[in-house]
């Protein structure tokens, strides 16, 4: 892969409409382009939302009336399903797990992932070019193949079935992602902002923790977005290096209470534990949207 | 290396299995040499053995069960579980459920950790082919009493070790009677004057009858569509006699174009053209696929074991007697008599060598084996065990339950099992043939194709250790 | 780039702090990465040549007959197929969606006044990204559910507006519409992704150039072809990538909708293969032969889509005109 852009032009069109909005006339070609825009987009907002509420109704719903028709109402709104999942499936232990394992995978992986992509974009040494392709290269490689060496390896150091040891893992396979997508922040800030911290007497540590860091925080917060969902949503890891019940993350939890619900004919139970896995993280974009957008719109993914 | 599993014990076996009819075990599989190099299990703790501690079971030891939570739950060895650690104060029984039996297992196996006592089943249980050489053999289980003073190879009914043994070594246990035969609601065939089909003739008219009134035949889910391959084998048993059960269970090349095999596929392959197989069967998940008929009542019969019972309890329809019935022969003068009945005692528990207390995960079985373990699994659910004489003859009120000992007590010498499809792990592969079978679409010829390829793949493969099954 | 020429003369002043701080924040990250991710996959290259059957402690080694042996496994060689099916498909169809969205919530607006995007775009831009924030486990999940040939949603619909025909029809359960049903689920789960991508990328581009454009008299689609396109050429060549490795994995995404490879193994996959050939056949080295497959197929995928935007004009340096 080749390097990334940098210096790139600031947007010149604001998202939104301009604050002073005259009055203007609209053609028809104008209404017609609207009419098939808005038909289009709305038809998509349907086939996105319609699954989920479906999901949530048929959540309410017992196991007998599911099988019966798709579309019935639930003949009482009880939330004796979500009393199921909620024991049946531990999602609440599984959910502290997944935001302990997620959180400090995270914090780590950001830290090294802005040492390690700050040293490669910014000074010069022999094998830099090598150890960047080859972080990018190990993007593509099927994370099925190393899953049972990492198996033997985590044993090997004691850090099989601890969530320290799923953790670790989490952070190494989310670095080269990591590295790549700040690599380019880091090579577009300015040289001179070095220089001037270098000429003030800081040495590299603190240049790059009071200084460069901070510069980088818009490609920062993207990153760690796309981490967090990409780390909250990991399912082939935990299911093969965390067996221990008592340290499973949401999705483990998930798949296995979903096995069993097909054994125990509960789907009324299944709904439920889906809705209760994607509440939380629903809700979060939903108040953080803004920010995401904006942050992903700063960041540089190409 | 090869042994066999002897033949007059599998007929045999299960004779008045419920109807504590005894059998002497003759000659039960003398071991031939154990496979290469038995490695010394210097890894586990063993306290010293006496009668009331047959396997030497260390004080306070943790043992560690990891159990298949399908159709009948996992409870049931806590239950046991709870014996065991009243018996053995300090001891401690660790009961985990799981229905990824291999998935979550391997790493375990890999790493030399693997647990005490497993239940190995569902759809993701481990091909035993693979493990056989890493389990200890269950023998001395077997010689010891049970919690009541009685030695417990004479408290099981006979022939339990058949399906457990694998070139002559007894590694899995299997703990539940299972009687393989098509189901169906007594009562919703009293109400319309319907008989259950003794042949797939009556089982067409039967089809015709269920579409006059809207109905459907058959039922099949996508993760169970190999249902009615037990149900086509065992009725091409029925019809060619244990030739045809030979030639498939030791992957012999064209043994699926048998005449027997290819008559009952073609009476299948009617029934599908014909409609009588509820649509949509390819793509629906399994239990939602059975409730259409326990719940819903739009297929008349279902073919599976004797779990289903169990399985479907929060599924049935009230008033639903469910009973079961052998599979329907192809001509009026089969090799085997229409009683005959695949049946074998099912529910495998293995107890690996490396584990950290073998003699832990014995001592559960030897728990599950006491009469009150075995009675109250009867009890709760629905099913049999191996252990004699804990069904009363109400069958706790399940017609289920009766109806297995009443085909069991009819099948009398004609009763016959069916493994290589479990311990080569081929019914993935004959899945996928099935679903497009019974969805129409595969004719005979390319399901024989599909079906023959996939006994051969396994049969070629050099590395794959095979049983030579007699 | 500057500060690439200028870091050039910085090198050569060993000073602690530098030294100190390259080994901290070089050695730590790389150490763990080459831990946990390059020699896992070494090693994996050395089972893919044993007969392990990943069950017991002893292996042989067998060279390359595990390769051999993929090569006329007709299974596996229908799940390869499978999976170049959905590397090409799915980003395709996934990118073309993203780009229209992200078109009209940016400039699809009226055609006077300032270039901006339809009104209530913001609405549709969180929408559609709402799946992405599920995990993919429960997206399967639930389009398990909506695709059950008689419960489920789709049939209701269907049949509530009077095609009865598809009352019972199984979406997953025919070798016709199985796979095309897997990838709508995958297109639906990151659509809303890139459509986000796509919308920061346009924004980019400055409105003088759809100024410029619309005096010329281009129309919208015109603009959209021969401005938007070729603006962001560099977001979509790395989205395609993107998508064409998560469409070569699409394991949980199967597993959760089809378990058992769909009929006729039309949406087997090979990771969906490996996984049933290790775990429910115990045969661990030719199941991690045929990963080593995998990872293959994905580097000649990316370099494919490389050279492919290299032979088309794109720039080597993947600098975007600004």
């Amino acid at each position: 892969m080749t390097a990334l852009a940098t210096g790139k032009a600031r947007p010149a069109t604001p998202a939104t409409p301009v604050p002073l909005r005259r009055r203007r006339r609209t053609s028809r070609g104008d209404i017609a382009v609207a009419a098939t825009s808005h038909t289009l987009l709305v038809a998509w907002a349907v086939i996105v939302i319609v699954p989920f509420l479906w999901t949530v109704m048929s959540s309410f719903k017992s196991t007998g009336e599911i099988l019966a028709s798709p579309f019935s109402l639930p003949s009482e709104w009880s939330f004796r399903n979500y009393t199921a999942a909620w024991t049946g499936a531990g999602i609440g232990g599984y959910f502290l797990n997944t935001v302990i394992v997620v959180g400090a995978a995270l914090f780590i992986v950001m830290l090294l992932g802005a040492m390690c992509s700050y040293v490669l974009a910014r000074f010069r040494f022999p094998g830099n070019r090598l150890i960047y392709n080859a972080l990018i290269t190990s993007m593509t490689f099927p994370l099925f193949l190393a899953i049972v060496p990492l198996f033997f390896i985590l044993r090997n150091f004691g850090l099989l079935n601890t969530l320290p040891g799923l953790i670790l893992t989490y952070v190494a396979f989310a670095l080269p992602f990591t590295v790549f997508f700040l690599h380019s922040f880091f090579k577009a800030l300015p040289d001179e902002i070095h220089e001037a911290a270098q000429i003030d007497g800081a040495g590299e540590w603190s240049t790059f923790f009071r200084v460069m860091l901070p510069m980088a925080k818009p490609g920062l917060a993207s990153v760690a977005i796309f981490n967090f969902l990409g780390l909250w949503n990991q399912f082939l890891l935990p299911i093969v290096l965390n067996t221990d019940r008592d340290n499973y993350v949401l999705t483990q939890g998930m798949a296995v209470f979903a096995s069993r619900a097909g054994y125990a004919v509960d789907f009324g139970a299944l709904f439920a534990a889906v809705v209760m896995t994607v509440l939380p993280v629903l809700v979060i974009y939903v108040i953080f949207q803004r920010r995401l957008e904006g942050s992903v719109s700063q960041g540089t993914f190409r | 290396m090869s042994s066999e599993l002897k033949p007059f014990n599998r007929r045999l076996f299960l004779r008045g299995a419920l109807a504590t009819s005894l059998v002497p075990v003759a000659g039960v599989l003398a071991a031939c040499a154990s496979p290469g190099g038995d490695e010394p299990k210097g890894t586990s703790t063993n306290g010293a053995k006496s009668a009331e501690n047959p396997f030497g079971l260390a004080a306070n030891t943790e043992v560690d069960a990891v159990i298949f939570n399908g159709g009948y739950g996992y409870d049931y060895v806590t239950f046991a579980g709870g014996l065991a650690e009243a018996k053995h104060s300090g001891t401690k029984i660790k009961v985990q459920p799981s229905t990824e039996i291999a998935q979550e297992l391997q790493p375990r196996f890999v790493g030399g950790n693997p647990p005490d006592l497993i239940n190995n089943g569902g759809a993701g249980k481990i091909s035993l082919s693979t493990i056989v050489d890493q389990l200890e053999t269950l023998d001395d289980v077997l010689d010891a009493t049970n919690y009541g003073g009685t030695k417990i190879a004479d408290s099981l009914y006979p022939g339990v070790k058949l399906p457990g043994t694998f070139n002559g070594k007894f590694v899995a246990l299997n703990y539940v009677m299972t009687v393989f035969s098509l189901w169906h609601s007594a009562s919703l065939f009293e109400e319309n004057g319907w008989t259950p089909p003794k042949t797939w003739a009556e089982a067409k008219d039967l089809g015709a009858k269920a579409k006059a009134k809207g109905k459907y035949l058959f039922v099949f889910g996508k993760e169970a569509a190999n249902y009615y391959q037990w149900t086509m084998v065992d009725s091409a048993i029925k019809e060619g006699g244990h030739e045809v059960r030979l030639a498939l269970e030791n992957l012999a090349p064209k043994a699926w174009s048998h005449p027997a095999v290819q008559g009952v596929l073609k009476e299948i392959h009617d029934i599908v053209r014909a409609g009588y197989i509820v649509p949509g069967g390819a793509g629906t998940q399994f239990t939602a696929a059975q409730a259409k008929w326990s719940n819903d009542q739009q297929a008349l019969l279902y073919s599976s074991g004797g779990w289903i019972e169990n399985e479907m309890k929060k599924a049935t329809k009230a008033g639903f007697r469910m009973t079961g019935v052998p599979v329907p022969t192809l001509s009026t003068s089969p090799a085997l008599p229409f009683e005959a009945l695949r049946a074998a005692a099912g529910e495998p528990f293995i107890v690996p060598a490396k584990g950290k207390s073998p003699a832990g995960g014995k001592e559960v079985l030897r728990a599950m084996l006491s009469n009150e373990a075995a009675a109250n699994f009867s009890k709760t659910r629905l099913a049999p065990t191996i252990v004699k004489g804990t069904v009363p003859a109400d069958g706790y009120g399940s017609t289920a339950l009766v109806s297995q000992t009443k085909m069991l007590e009819a099948a009398g010498q004609h009763i016959f099992d069916f493994v290589s499809e479990g311990y080569y792990g081929m019914g993935a592969d004959q899945l996928v043939l099935w679903n497009s079978f019974l969805a129409g679409d595969l004719d005979v010829a390319a399901m024989t194709k599909g079906l023959q390829s996939v006994s051969d793949k396994i049969a070629n493969d050099s590395s794959i250790q095979k049983i030579k099954v007699s | 780039m500057l500060g690439g020429r200028r870091a050039a003369k910085r090198r050569g002043r060993l000073t602690f702090d530098r030294v100190s701080f390259m080994a901290v924040f070089l050695v730590l990250p790389l150490a763990i990465f080459a831990i946990f991710v390059i020699s896992p996959f070494v090693q994996a290259l050395y089972y893919a040549m044993t007969d392990w059957t990943g069950f017991s402690p002893d292996m042989r080694f067998i060279g390359l007959e595990n390769f051999v042996k993929l090569f006329g496994d007709d299974v596996f060689l229908r799940a390869l197929l499978n999976n170049v099916v959905l590397a090409i498909v799915v980003p395709i169809v996934t990118i073309v969606l993203a780009l229209a969205i992200a078109s009209m919530v940016t400039v699809g607006g009226p055609s006077t006044g300032t270039v901006r995007g339809l009104r209530g775009s913001g609405f549709y831009r969180i929408v559609s990204f709402f799946p992405y924030t599920v995990p993919a486990i429960a997206i399967g999940l639930i389009w398990a559910q909506v695709y059950d040939p008689s419960r489920g949603l789709l049939n209701g619909l269907l049949a509530g507006v009077g095609l009865d025909g598809f009352a019972d029809f199984p979406w997953l359960g025919r070798a016709t519409t199985a796979l095309p049903a897997s990838i709508f689920v995958i297109v639906w789960g990151f659509v809303g992704f890139y459509t986000v991508l796509f919308v920061a990328a346009i924004k980019g581009i400055p409105a003088e150039t759809y100024e410029a454009a619309r005096l010329d008299g281009a129309g919208r689609l015109r603009t959209v072809f021969s401005i938007t396109i070729p603006q962001i050429r560099d977001s979509v060549r790395t989205a395609y990538v993107y998508l064409g490795i998560i469409a070569l994995d699409a394991f949980i995404y199967m597993q959760a909708l089809n378990p058992t490879g769909g009929p006729e193994y039309s949406t087997l996959t090979m990771s969906q293969q490996l996984y049933m050939v290790a775990f429910r056949k115990g045969q661990f080295g030719y199941a991690t032969a045929m990963g080593v497959v995998l990872a293959v197929v994905t580097l000649m995928f990316a370099a494919i889509v490389f050279l492919a935007d290299r032979l088309t004009g794109g720039r080597a340096d993947g600098k975007e005109r600004t």
